[in-house]
């Protein structure tokens, strides 16, 4: 006995360091908050200003327009919608009764034709028996777009201040810092091996987006504070990995130039962009205090029971579902200092489809509720082969610690009243609203 | 009169957009707090483990493991003659020497890189003075800089593995992923092979490849990590040694071996500041490791602001500088506890170079009386470093003014008020894992 004793000890201490002990989860799903990117979409810049920063024309994508869902976008939406159904089903969220499940859902998206697109793709998987209506509003969003919906304000001053002062007030030390890869997008752009020393020059008549000065003024109401070339650097890059994903053939991903680890070398920029202008803290408080606001009283008014303002849906719906942009989820995050990082990209890469879920789970031994964070995105492989999505074969689901509030198991559970906590120190009330948006 | 009122508001309105219209500095510095890491020093793995790693012995320092280099004192001294000739145009130091060093607080970590440099940082700041340097015994923990080993602050092993696996995913693997430029520049450097081979030659009889040994986030044990990241700490090892070979003055041909460049030196530096960013900035890490100087540096700021002598301090209402001497993990640390972050260029963001300190100036104004902090991360370039360049107010170090979130307001130097800053400390400072012992020791 008292062998055996020891080896059970000698077991759990050898798998007690993590993830193993773990013990069977004794939770149940009670609200699922999905916060989540557009879909595979075509450049935000036509091909005919792209095409003035690169040797050979920017492939042509299989929809009209700039910035609008691609049909293989549209695809692996759906797919991912259908990964959704099956999960929720599974948590008995989801019934199978698609029409009597519509009414259990809120489905918000940003209003622009890509983000509408999306969230009706994603409706369509999760729940394709039903019609699940859109919210989304007439002018500026409030959730998304706090600043010129009026509910939050931004100093431009403090903004651009905010941001220099994490550059030691020289923005052009970032091209320094990123030479590797500023001289792998140059290499792509222009068409020549990147080891190719000395460098070419600029082809004739071609602008050369790497050496564009770097500097941070006030910025629009996309981006906060203006970067200068780093922005445009990005409009540049942006189209690779929608190429990649979109499953274009291999010669038309950066002219054949890049793979999947070289387009996430390159999108070091492009993350170091969003990083600045979403994560950046103040502009984290100022533009995702309103969205954080809302999640966070959403899970408390479920919890409760009782209707609250400020909050998204009725408490009735289980699934909320908010579909917007990558600088939104990387603000959001920002706030409360959530990072993940996925197998083929980079940390805290928001990409095509991909979404922060916030669970919110009940202790059916305590009664206590918790909320569990993760980040779920499709692999840029999963996009790019448009791969079935299931239990078994599913999404990157990546459990996200939430600082200041995850305890140590291996979803990294977070009490409510933690995440209530720590929520009400990062949000700025200045910054947020009591609106309902349930319209 | 209207015209030329117009005018003024116009060139007012162009003026605000940033930088420009500063008014004269109508601050007097009152204190400052110098956090610094050492100066250039030999790796800190012996050659025996190093050569292992690489088909070429590495280059030998001539000083002994982890030790600071000749080179490095020289650097530091210099660092510290800069500082003085900065204070003393600030008017806070007086030129007097003996009479300073009774206003100096000067406090290094247990190690000798870290005593060294702040012996070598005060015979640059103070020559005409003996200034003390408070450090305790080598094998102690001092609360400041271990407050774990020190008891002050307690480490919870399985809750720190969770805040890390939980920055990726729990999926520390995919880090090697993320980082696959760097690691394959490492493994081209140190198996001497031009970065675009393709394919890569296989690894070299009798040598450990440390790029493909899986990453990990474990308990740290007695590892000296407090989160083990597996194969992150050989990678680390291995390219730790390429900053000190360029910044030393090593010959080219001794840095990487004829591979690297400053450029290169600074791509490799990304992975020795990943592990340092996960094991420090990570913020359940932060919070545990470096709640208890965080403590220390603000009351010292109060203490001096109010004049009152109070407990959790450094050195007294009357002392006008004090210089803390550690490592990069406890300015990284620091820094990832108030979120401050800098970019110097030639190094990578956040990157803490040999010298570099983060400086909090304790300042007040002249009209209103109100305390304000104002804080920098000063440090020489990396050529600063390798060419030994003599430092003087017209050829400084590079001071990157930063941005304290939640506190600094919009001018160029981005001040944030004392009263502010105590707040801000308040929220971010764990009070169960500081103290309120004086150190003064």
């Amino acid at each position: 006995m008292k062998t055996g004793f020891s080896k059970i000890i000698t077991l759990i201490f050898a798998f007690g360091p993590f993830v193993a002990a773990q013990t069977a989860d004794h939770t149940q799903l009670k609200k699922v908050v999905i916060f989540g990117r557009h879909a595979v979409r075509t450049p935000n810049a036509p091909n005919s200003v792209l095409n003035t920063f690169s040797q050979l024309p920017y492939p042509t994508f299989a929809a009209p327009g700039i910035s609008v869902i691609t049909p293989n976008g549209k695809t692996n939406e759906t797919i991912l919608g259908g990964y959704f159904r099956l999960w929720l089903t599974q948590e008995k969220l989801l019934t199978g009764n698609d029409a009597g499940d519509a009414a259990l859902v809120y489905l918000r998206s940003y209003n622009s034709p890509l983000i509408v697109d999306t969230a009706q793709a994603f409706a369509a998987g999760m729940l394709p028996a039903a019609t699940v209506s859109i919210s989304t509003t007439s002018t500026a969003d409030p959730l998304f777009d706090p600043v010129d919906a009026g509910v939050a304000e931004l100093n431009e001053r403090t903004a651009v201040a905010a941001v220099n002062g994490r550059l030691g007030g020289n923005p052009q030390s970032l091209a320094i810092a990123y030479a590797p890869e500023i001289a792998l997008a140059r290499s792509v752009l222009f068409h020549y091996p990147v080891s190719t020393t000395p460098a070419p020059s600029a082809p004739a008549g071609i602008t050369d987006v790497t050496m564009l000065p770097i500097s941070a003024t006030a910025g629009s109401s996309t981006l906060p504070v203006n970067l200068g070339g780093l922005q445009t650097l990005c409009v540049a890059i942006d189209p690779f990995v929608m190429e990649y994903a979109d499953g274009m053939a291999l010669s038309d991903v950066g002219w054949g130039q890049l793979n999947a680890g070289s387009i996430g070398q390159v999108f070091r920029l492009y993350d170091r962009l969003l990083d600045l202008e979403f994560r950046t803290p103040y502009l984290a408080k100022v533009q995702s205090s309103n969205v954080a606001s809302h999640i966070v009283r959403t899970m408390v008014q479920t919890a409760t029971g009782n209707a609250m303002t400020g909050t998204l849906g009725t408490p009735s719906q289980k699934i909320i579902a908010l579909i917007s942009t990558n600088s939104n989820i990387s603000g959001l995050a920002g706030l409360f200092e959530l990072d993940w990082l996925v197998a083929g990209y980079q940390a805290d890469v928001a990409a095509p489809n991909g979404a922060l879920v916030f669970e919110l789970r009940q202790s059916q031994a305590t009664g206590e509720y918790i909320v569990r964070t993760s980040y779920v995105t499709q692999t840029m492989e999963q996009l790019r082969n448009r791969t079935p999505l299931t239990l078994t074969a599913p999404p990157v689901k990546a459990p996200v610690f939430v600082p200041g509030c995850s305890i140590r198991n291996a979803t990294f559970d977070c009490p409510l009243e933690g995440f209530v906590r720590m929520a009400s120190q990062a949000i700025d009330p200045r910054s947020a609203d009591l609106l309902d948006t349930n319209h | 009169m209207k015209n030329q009122f117009f005018r003024n508001v116009a060139f007012a309105l162009i003026g605000v957009s940033f930088l420009a219209a500063q008014p004269a500095d109508e601050t007097q510095l009152k204190q400052v707090i110098v956090v610094g890491r050492h100066s250039v020093r030999a790796p800190i793995a012996p050659n025996s483990t190093l050569d292992a790693f690489a088909t070429q012995p590495f280059p030998a320092f001539s000083v002994p493991t982890g030790y600071l280099t000749a080179n490095g004192a020289a650097l530091e001294k210099n660092l510290g003659a800069y500082y003085r000739l900065w204070l003393t145009n600030e008017g806070l130091l007086t030129g007097n020497d003996p009479a300073d060093a009774n206003r100096v607080y000067f406090r290094a970590n247990v190690i000798q890189r870290t005593i060294a440099t702040a012996q070598s940082f005060a015979a640059g700041i103070l020559p005409g003075a003996n200034v003390f340097v408070n450090y305790l015994g080598p094998t102690a923990s001092d609360p400041l800089f271990d407050p774990v080993g020190a008891g002050v602050a307690r480490l919870d092993p399985q809750k720190a593995v969770a805040a890390v696996q939980g920055r990726f995913g729990g999926n520390p693997q995919a880090i090697a992923g993320a980082y696959a430029p760097e690691l394959a520049f490492l493994r081209s450097t140190l198996f001497g092979y031009s970065a675009n081979t393709s394919p890569v030659p296989a690894t070299p009889t009798g040598k450990i490849d440390v790029t493909a040994i899986p990453f990990d986030a474990a308990a740290g044990g007695t590892t000296g990590w407090p989160v083990y990241p597996g194969g992150l700490a050989s990678v680390l090892l291995a390219a730790d040694p390429f900053v000190m070979e360029y910044a030393d003055g090593l010959p080219l041909s001794d840095v990487g071996w004829g591979q690297l460049n400053a450029g290169g030196v600074s791509q490799l530096s990304r992975l020795y500041a990943l592990g340092i960013d996960l094991a420090n900035r990570t913020p359940y890490l932060d919070s545990v490791q470096s709640s208890n100087l965080a403590s220390h540096v603000v009351r010292s700021m109060v203490q001096s602001s109010t004049g009152n002598t109070m407990a959790g301090t450094l050195g007294t209402p009357s002392t006008k500088m004090i210089v803390l001497i550690a490592s990069d993990t406890h300015l990284t640390g620091l820094a990832g506890l108030f979120d401050l972050a800098w970019l110097v260029p030639g190094y990578q963001p956040n990157y803490c170079g040999p010298g570099g300190a983060l400086v909090l100036e304790l300042r007040q104004s002249k009209g209103t009386g109100e305390f304000i902090v104002r804080a920098s991360y000063v440090a020489q370039t990396l050529d600063q470093l390798r060419n030994r360049t003599p430092l003087t107010l017209a050829t400084p170090p590079v001071k990157a003014p930063v941005f304290i979130p939640g506190c600094s307001n919009r001018n160029a130097t981005f001040d944030c008020p004392l009263a502010k800053f105590v707040q801000i400390a308040r929220v971010v400072v764990d009070p169960q894992s500081s103290d309120l012992l004086d150190v003064n020791h």
